[in-house]
């Protein structure tokens, strides 16, 4: 370079002319792109061709190519690194090439499914392994060269561009615009000398499957993982195991990633954050010592994370003076949490009425506590040496143990005390065949007249809400006694409210249950923030009767399910069944929560076509653990009729058993 | 005056250089996918044009725009459709004194070379408009993987794959330069790239196209197409079971190629061949299913060598043996 300076000066000094010098002096754009050659030169022997055989022709809509791909070498000893996406058709055998023609069958070792990249091993010695540049020295506008070994064995692709950031999707990755594809996914992304920055991978911010981002191919927008990060992955590839995410199992309150609502709205049972101790409605300060203020600060830290790996939080708790940290080591999967099931009906005392334990009102058949001996009319006092005052209680220490766990229970039968032990099993799919209903000291319209109590058919509305609502209270309704609240959601374009009061009197009163039918502004159809007035609608019968907080239940039919569903999921505290007929299930149900229990109801005609798209639905919500019972009605009932007796019986029971523990 | 310019010696300059010799031209089409635009670049002072073989040219109502306004009648003088070439004149009058790039130089040029790309893509410049001007990088010059059945495509043979988006509609027809003033190319169709699925940027090598431009130009073109042999399938001369191969049954999309059973004495078992050995090369070629094993072998001739690599367990097995003569 000074030898050119010196060059110029002389020439200046001789001619004076200046457009001599720039026919001389090579233009600086000639000088970048031999830069360009030399760059992909240096690293080209560490670049790799990898050929796949069998495996799926498709992923998902996305069809597999059947092309070479490409590796960059990263051990002496036959280490090589390639981008995930060149495996996802899962090839029954994989073959590499070296830049020198040789060939070599390929293991592939593990899958790191965070960010994205597969270890491969040959068997071979004295590889070269290239140079990476150190981390610190990438710097957003510099070149950066993508390469890959897909066209040409002898050559490497190449194409050019800049680094556009830094620690892109979440922390993990250098964005570039160079043209990233399948032609170099694998390859590495170099800087002006050749030393690799990061190994190129298909990535997206929104999405985590094995094909995200591939949809951005050649679109001035691609990805890397840092070489670094690559390198103090390898280790851990190499002892064979798969990596995964970490999940950590909180939920936020606000919505969107600028979101500055640091609350959290859930923590998920059994989850690393649960079982650390962090508690819904603490307010999240700092996570790993960085303090956090805003949703896409926690995605930078939580999501760049390997199950395994440990995280430490602050939170500010209300009540507490201050601030409490807490340590938990994600997980791979949160698993479904399934409450234990006794399989008992508490006795529906009178609200005033005060006696020690749980008496029993029924015994499921074959459930734990028919195993284990217990009868209707037995008495629970101890649930695992704990006394139990009222079913509330006894549920809240039922549901947070798991299927299969064993407990002690102090019971007494005809005066006299015993300790039974049962083995608690999951909460059943089916209703009972027969449920004697419990029946309450009733009381005559007359005399909830005489007390200013509404009872029948009503109509009204919330003061102050254009919104009106019926309901019908049983006529012997009992104010001493907690009543069930079936919540009918109309389907929209039809409020169904006689054949609903038709149809429902009967059962309602022989099971303590009030209905109230809220309707919409309307009636053609629900509007998503509808689901505050129905909330209200409830709030307000709770204030006004006694209502049983366990048998709170959506009742709906067709396509007023869907509202039903979104009631249901949106106010956990508050609902504790839905039951629908003629409908699937359009909302993704949030995971099972053993302070929120949920169940689910599904009755649909076996001709309606609807009944392919339920039946997996049935299996994936079970999978959830969530307790689902799914009638198919197998005659031909007359279209667009509503359910007969048997069916409405069979939900009233079911509605009647909401209190199970 | 010659019509070519000494060589430049930037991009700045080049582009000055290159933008009189493209021209914008309109034919038939304008329904459904088929633009009814191209582009084309001047090659000689009289007005010869070459520019992409397509639907384009099918009218009798071609016009072709130079890059300041002026427009002309064009006819096709002649076309190579096996290189995707079409050679266009304007019709004029007078004598015409037109720039125009020098396609006889064959120029060449391997990965990193910088290029620009010039074309009329989606007919943005009108006018007295020059055509829209690309830059980026040759990523690679290799055989055109093409995605079978998605395009019509008859040339194969080198492209230049470059890392700019220059295919696109109207683009076809275009010139690929490199920063210095050079001819490279013209650029193509659009088409996917059959072994990743994905679209692919190339343009023809003007090496490949200087001799058929100079053909038609000076009317002594010979199409190559009269001479080709008609297309036939893909012949099925050997198969699997001729070396003594018995391969697993033919099940998925892609069965890779395991071998079930070696017949006793045939040349296969004779070189070592095991049941469950996999076959993944056959004379070089990737075999990634049974189906381009049958493929493979179906080309053999006898006297061949055939040289088979399989994998066994972890091991890369090579053999050779000579084809023997066809079983009648």
């Amino acid at each position: 370079m000074s030898n050119l300076f010196r060059l110029l000066t002389l020439l200046l000094a001789l001619s004076g002319s200046v457009e001599i010098i720039q026919a001389q002096a090579p233009h600086l754009e000639i000088l970048e792109e031999r830069a360009f050659k030399q760059a992909a030169a240096f690293v080209n022997p560490s670049i790799v061709r990898i050929e796949t055989v069998g495996g799926q022709d498709r992923v998902g809509k996305l069809i597999t190519g059947t092309g070479p791909t490409s590796g960059v070498i990263v051990s002496r000893d036959g280490l090589i690194i390639s981008s995930a996406f060149n495996f996802i058709g899962k090839p029954s055998s994989i073959l590499v090439t070296l830049p020198d023609g040789r060939r070599f069958p390929a293991q592939n070792v593990a899958t790191d499914h965070l960010k994205m990249l597969t270890l491969l091993k040959i068997d071979a010695q004295n590889l070269p392994v290239p140079l990476a540049i150190p981390e610190s020295e990438i710097q957003v506008g510099m070149w950066s060269i993508a390469l890959g070994r897909t066209f040409e064995l002898d050559q490497p692709s190449i194409s050019v561009g800049i680094v556009s950031a830094l620690e892109r999707i979440w922390g993990k990755a250098i964005q570039t615009d160079a043209k990233i594809s399948p032609v170099n996914y694998g390859g590495p992304l170099v800087d002006i000398n050749g030393r690799v920055m990061g190994i190129l991978v298909p990535l997206s911010p929104g999405a985590s499957a094995e094909t995200a981002g591939v949809e951005w191919y050649d679109s001035g927008i691609g990805f890397a993982i840092p070489m670094s990060d690559v390198l103090k992955v390898i280790p851990r590839l190499n002892t064979g195991k798969d990596l995964y995410p970490g999940l950590l199992g909180i939920t936020l309150t606000g919505q969107g990633d600028l979101s500055t609502d640091m609350k959290l709205d859930r923590v998920r049972y059994g989850s690393p954050a649960q079982e650390a101790g962090v508690k819904a409605g603490d307010t999240l300060t700092q996570l790993d010592g960085n303090a956090v203020a805003m949703h896409s600060q926690v995605k930078q830290v939580l999501m760049n994370k390997y199950a395994g790996d440990a995280v430490s939080l602050v939170v500010k708790r209300e009540g507490a003076a201050e601030p409490l940290s807490f340590k938990a080591t994600m997980v791979e999967k949160l698993v479904p949490f399934e409450s234990g099931f006794l399989g008992i009906l508490p006795q529906r005392t009178a609200i005033n009425q005060v006696e020690a334990g749980v008496g029993i009102r029924f015994i499921f058949s074959k459930s734990a506590a028919e195993e284990a001996g217990l009868k209707s009319g037995d008495r629970i006092l101890e649930f695992n040496q704990q006394k139990v005052s009222d079913p509330g209680a006894l549920a809240l220490l039922v549901n947070h143990l798991r299927p299969e766990e064993t407990a002690e229970l102090l019971i007494s039968r005809d005066q006299k005390q015993q300790t039974v032990k049962v083995i608690l099993q999951s909460p059943p799919h089916t209703v009972e065949a027969e449920l004697p209903t419990q029946a309450l000291p009733s009381r005559t319209a007359a005399e909830n007249q005489k007390d200013k109590i509404k009872t029948g058919h009503l109509k009204e509305e919330l003061p102050g809400s254009e919104s009106t609502y019926w309901a019908y209270i049983p006529e012997n309704y009992n104010p001493d006694y907690e009543y069930g609240l079936m919540v009918w959601i109309h389907p929209p374009g039809n409020t169904m409210e006689s054949t609903i009061f038709n149809e429902w009197k009967s059962i309602c009163e022989q099971r303590g249950i009030i209905i109230v039918g809220p309707a919409a502004e309307d009636v053609i159809r629900w509007n998503r923030d509808e689901t505050e007035f129905v909330k209200e609608v409830v709030e307000s019968m709770r204030k006004r009767y006694q209502i049983d907080n366990t048998r709170i239940f959506l009742l709906s039919h067709g396509d007023g399910s869907e509202f039903a569903f979104d009631l249901a999921f949106k106010y956990r505290e508050l609902f504790r069944g839905v039951a629908v007929s003629e409908a699937t299930l359009n909302n993704k149900p949030p995971e099972t929560d053993p302070d929120y229990p949920l169940s689910l109801y599904f009755v649909l005609n076996a001709a309606n076509p609807l009944n392919q798209l339920l039946q997996p639905q049935i299996e994936a919500i079970r999978e959830m653990n969530y307790p689902t019972v799914f009638e198919l009605i197998k005659k031909e009932d007359p279209a667009g009729q509503y359910l007969d007796k048997t069916r409405l019986e069979a939900i009233g029971r079911w509605a009647d058993s909401l209190d199970r523990i | 005056m010659s019509a070519v310019k000494s060589v430049s010696a930037s991009s700045q300059s080049t582009i000055e250089y290159a933008l009189p010799r493209l021209v914008k031209i309109f034919g038939a089409g304008g329904v459904k996918n088929l633009y009814g635009y191209s582009t084309g670049f001047l090659v000689s002072p009289q007005g010869h044009i070459a520019t992409i073989w397509s639907p384009v040219l099918d009218t009798d109502r071609l016009s072709v725009v130079l890059h300041d306004g002026r427009k002309f009648e064009a006819e096709v003088l002649g076309a190579e459709p096996h290189l995707d070439l079409a050679i266009i004149k304007l019709k004029s009058e007078r004598e015409l004194n037109l720039p125009c790039f020098d396609y006889k130089e064959k120029v060449t040029a391997g990965p990193g070379t910088r290029i620009l790309g010039f074309s009329n893509m989606f007919k943005v410049a009108t006018g007295d408009e020059p055509v829209s001007v690309l830059h980026g990088v040759i990523e690679a010059r290799t055989e055109l993987p093409r995605r079978r059945g998605a395009f019509e495509l008859s040339y194969s043979g080198d492209v230049y794959v470059v890392d700019a988006i220059t295919n696109n509609p109207g683009a076809a027809g275009g010139a690929l330069l490199t920063y210095d003033g050079k001819l490279l190319g013209m650029i193509g169709k659009q088409v996917r790239n059959a072994k990743t699925n994905t679209w692919v940027n190339y343009s023809l090598p003007i090496d490949v196209l200087s001799k058929s431009i100079e053909q038609i130009i000076t009317g002594k073109f010979d199409s190559s197409e009269d001479q080709k042999k008609p297309e036939m399938d893909a012949p099925q001369r050997y198969r699997p079971v001729d070396f003594g191969l018995v391969m697993v049954p033919d099940v998925l999309y892609r069965t890779p190629a395991y071998i079930d059973r070696v017949l006793p004495d045939s040349l296969v078992a004779k070189a070592g061949l095991q049941p469950d050995d996999l076959v993944v090369f056959v004379n070089d070629e990737l075999i990634n299913s049974c189906k381009t094993l049958n493929t493979e072998l179906g080309q053999l001739e006898s006297g061949d060598l055939l040289r088979l690599v399989v994998r066994r367990n972890n091991q890369l097995i090579s053999i050779e043996f000579q084809v023997p003569p066809e079983n009648k």
